[in-house]
């Protein structure tokens, strides 16, 4: 008898493989004995990335004129979900059926990281869908300089532009040029818990130090003062974002940004400063660190943390018949800093999602077209559905059942005097996680607020 | 049988399609990787040559670096942890025990299981705030840690999982090994008076010395290429604390749209891995024994 131990662990191997190769024949014979569940087979091979896909498409009419079939490509995964945007995303799918009958869309939703990469895959690959959901400023950028994105000047009327609210064009205008449609003017705000603020007798803060007496009383009695999940990065961002916004108000902000102002500005270290300040004495919990941001919005709809400083989309969540919070929560403006010179009218946030349409698409009209309805009619149903403010002129009907929060946010903002959208969607790329783990080093105390300025000063050089 | 061992058509024709298969989805990939590590590039726009500048960039990254210190952490650990109670499993398991293929099985089922399911069972474990190990120090009234979002503890707490869920897998490596040793050795040596921990270290380790040198390889390899479990536990954060190389070349093509600089970390392990793979080859050489 003559063998080495290695060659039956060669012989294991070799045999699972045969098992797991008599298993892939199996399913093929199974597969080819109908044809439906062969071609089923044979899609899923072909989009496994697909999670939601259907075809909307209405029926060929007779006399309707030639059948177009445009492709779209979203975020929007889920058919069943409760958040704004995806009901109104959902709505206009199934609206368009009616109201465009000539055109056939093909709707393909990924889920929101995996969506990232797979146009990215598409891009390189030459293999872009016509119409296709994504962010604007810094995040589109690079898209429009290597002209992978069709210019909506051609289609957009001068009835659209007179819908269109100010300013809800910028982050898709490029050299004078728009590249996309606005759907939602999405805001932050200082969420607070009102239960928890009557019950442990604190003042819903007006004032920077009626914010920090809060925090301190919170901490003291055992509760989380402001839920964060900074495990994912980019909700730090934000609570730097408006301490920068108060500090050196919205214009200065914008321009250091955009990298036509220095970060190395009094202001700005004293933002820095003030964000670590609030770290330090536990103004975030113990464990915002390792916190995702599922966990931190969990946290806050059960009741175990005071505050949060979050866009509207939080507004559904809060409501939500199976929140602890539902009916006890209230958005307030972020407070003013004093020394600062930003006012309570410039905001976080703004208008920064949108369709785009692909260059290579063979029929650039129709899918202008879809683009520009589902934008519009996607605005004033996910303000309905209580997500964002509306981006288009429309009448909103009855809006009794509308959200509480979001009527709360639409009055607080309505004298808005400048935004700063979200610094990772404005930035983009490598400056967006540059900003990301500099704020995280800065929430860690890991480097003072003067090298963080500094360091975040060489991404404008 | 020997006119076909010695035929050498009969060797190309096997062999020929497992190579073409094997050559385009793992060879090609990796040199067109080594092409993209020579260029500054944002997978949309113009490609400008660098030549070897994003290889010399990441000796001066902080947070590759780290990785790579990290990586080798893990393999180190992977050897103390995994493969010493995996040997020791396997030695107590070939026995003859009562109950061997139970247990076989017990210690088998973590390498079954999905790396995103123990991933999320141990995201439970380590929550800060609800999680089953705070729960456990809270009974004895000690503090809880955030065992994920602290930089002092993470790579323990990530490392772990990791280390814990292969073990089975080089237990039953091992395990087979051991079954491959003839019975009549061990017998002679129960007539001669050998007690078992003398069998196991005389016997057993010496003679699956080749098997022990190919749960080792697999043990270094895997960890230095390791990126499913630190992803779905911490995606290398916080603040790089737990980043491995290929947690890091993810975040730099896919958020940081650096493909060059990316591709460049992708050849640095596959690198790594080969350096590690003939170190092992060379410093730990096997007689082919017989019985």
């Amino acid at each position: 008898m003559k063998r080495t131990a290695l060659k039956k662990a060669v012989g294991l191997l070799v045999s699972t493989a045969m098992i797991v190769s008599l298993a892939g024949c199996g399913s093929k014979d199974s597969g080819s004995s109908s044809a439906d569940s062969a071609q089923e087979s044979a899609q899923a091979q072909a989009e496994p990335e697909s999670s939601a896909e259907e075809d909307v498409g209405s029926q060929t009419e007779p006399g309707n004129g030639e059948q177009i079939t445009i492709t779209l490509w979203s975020q929007f995964s889920d058919p069943n979900s409760t958040d704004g945007n995806y009901v109104a995303f959902y709505n206009a799918l199934e609206s368009i059926k009616t109201d465009m009958p000539n055109v056939n869309v093909v709707h393909e939703g990924t889920e929101s990281e995996s969506y990232k990469v797979k146009l990215r895959t598409a891009m390189a690959g030459n293999e872009l869908p016509d119409v296709f959901f994504n962010w604007g400023a810094g995040t589109m950028a690079p898209y429009v300089e290597a002209g992978l994105v069709l210019s909506m000047d051609e289609y957009m009327t001068d009835e659209m532009k007179g819908k269109i609210l100010g300013g809800t064009l910028d982050n898709f205008t490029f050299d004078g040029k728009v590249y996309g449609y606005p759907y939602s003017v999405a805001v932050a705000s200082l969420y607070v818990n009102t239960e928890l603020f009557e019950q442990n007798n604190v003042k819903i803060p007006e004032t920077y130090d009626e914010f920090l007496t809060a925090v301190d009383a919170f901490k003291a009695a055992g509760i989380t003062p402001i839920s964060l999940g900074e495990r994912d990065l980019w909700p730090g961002l934000m609570i730097f974002g408006i301490h920068a916004i108060r500090m050196a108000g919205a214009a200065d902000f914008n321009a250091a940004l955009n990298g036509e102002a220095s970060y190395n500005t009094p202001e700005l270290v004293e933002a820095a400063k003030l964000v670590q300040e609030l770290a330090a004495r536990g103004g975030f919990g113990d464990s915002a660190m390792g916190t995702s941001e599922d966990d931190a919005v969990a946290a806050f709809k059960q009741g175990r943390a005071a505050m949060m400083f979050m866009g509207s989309w939080l507004n559904g969540d809060c409501e939500a018949d199976d929140a602890a919070v539902k009916g006890k929560i209230s958005v307030i403006k972020f407070p003013v800093i004093e020394g600062g010179k930003g006012t309570a009218d410039e905001f976080h946030g703004g208008s920064g999602e949108t369709f785009l349409v692909s260059s290579n698409t063979e029929h650039p009209a129709e899918a202008a077209a879809v683009a520009q309805y589902i934008c519009e009619k996607m605005s004033k149903d996910q303000y309905l559905a209580g997500s964002g403010m509306p981006a288009w002129e429309a009448d909103m009907g009855d809006t009794s059942e509308l959200n509480r929060l979001s009527q709360e946010i639409a009055d607080l903002t309505k004298d808005a005097t400048g935004y700063v959208y979200w610094l990772d969607s404005l930035t983009g790329g490598s400056a967006a996680d540059t900003l990301m783990n500099e704020i995280a080093n800065l929430i860690a105390g890991n480097e003072t607020p003067e090298e963080f300025c500094a360091n975040l000063q060489t991404l404008n050089e | 049988m020997d006119k076909i061992l010695g035929n050498k058509k009969a060797y190309f024709i096997f062999v020929f399609p497992a190579f073409v298969v094997y050559f385009i989805m793992a060879f090609i990939p990796i040199i067109i990787s080594g092409y993209y590590s020579t260029l500054e590039w944002n997978g949309i726009g113009e490609k400008l040559f660098v030549g070897f500048d994003n290889f010399i960039a990441l000796t001066k990254n902080d947070a590759f670096m780290s990785s790579v210190k990290n990586s080798l952490i893990l393999a180190v650990a992977s050897i103390i942890g995994q493969l010493i109670p995996a040997m020791f499993l396997a030695i107590i398991l070939s026995r003859n025990i009562k109950g061997e293929g139970i247990y076989r099985t017990v210690y088998f089922i973590p390498v079954l299981l999905s790396t995103v399911v123990i991933g999320q069972l141990f995201l439970k474990i380590y929550n800060a705030d609800y999680g089953a190990l705070n729960a456990f120090f809270g009974l004895f009234g000690l503090k809880g840690q955030d065992w994920l979002g602290n930089t002092k503890l993470v790579l323990g707490a990530a490392f772990f999982p990791i280390i814990w869920q292969y073990i089975g897998y080089h237990m039953l490596i091992l395990y087979t090994g051991i079954k491959g040793v003839p019975a009549e050795i061990y017998e002679a040596a129960q007539i001669d008076g050998a007690n078992e921990s003398q069998m196991a270290f005389q016997i057993t380790i010496p003679l699956i010395k080749s098997t022990m040198k190919v749960s080792l390889t697999f043990a270094v390899i895997g960890s230095l290429k390791l990126f499913d479990l630190i992803w779905v536990l911490t995606k290398g954060g916080p603040l790089h604390a737990s980043e491995v190389p290929s947690t890091l070349m993810y975040t730099t093509i896919f958020t940081r749209m650096e493909y060059g600089s990316g591709s460049a970390i992708a050849v640095f392990i596959v690198a790594e891995c080969l350096l590690f793979y003939f170190l092992i080859e060379k410093f730990f050489k096997v007689d082919n024994i017989t019985y």
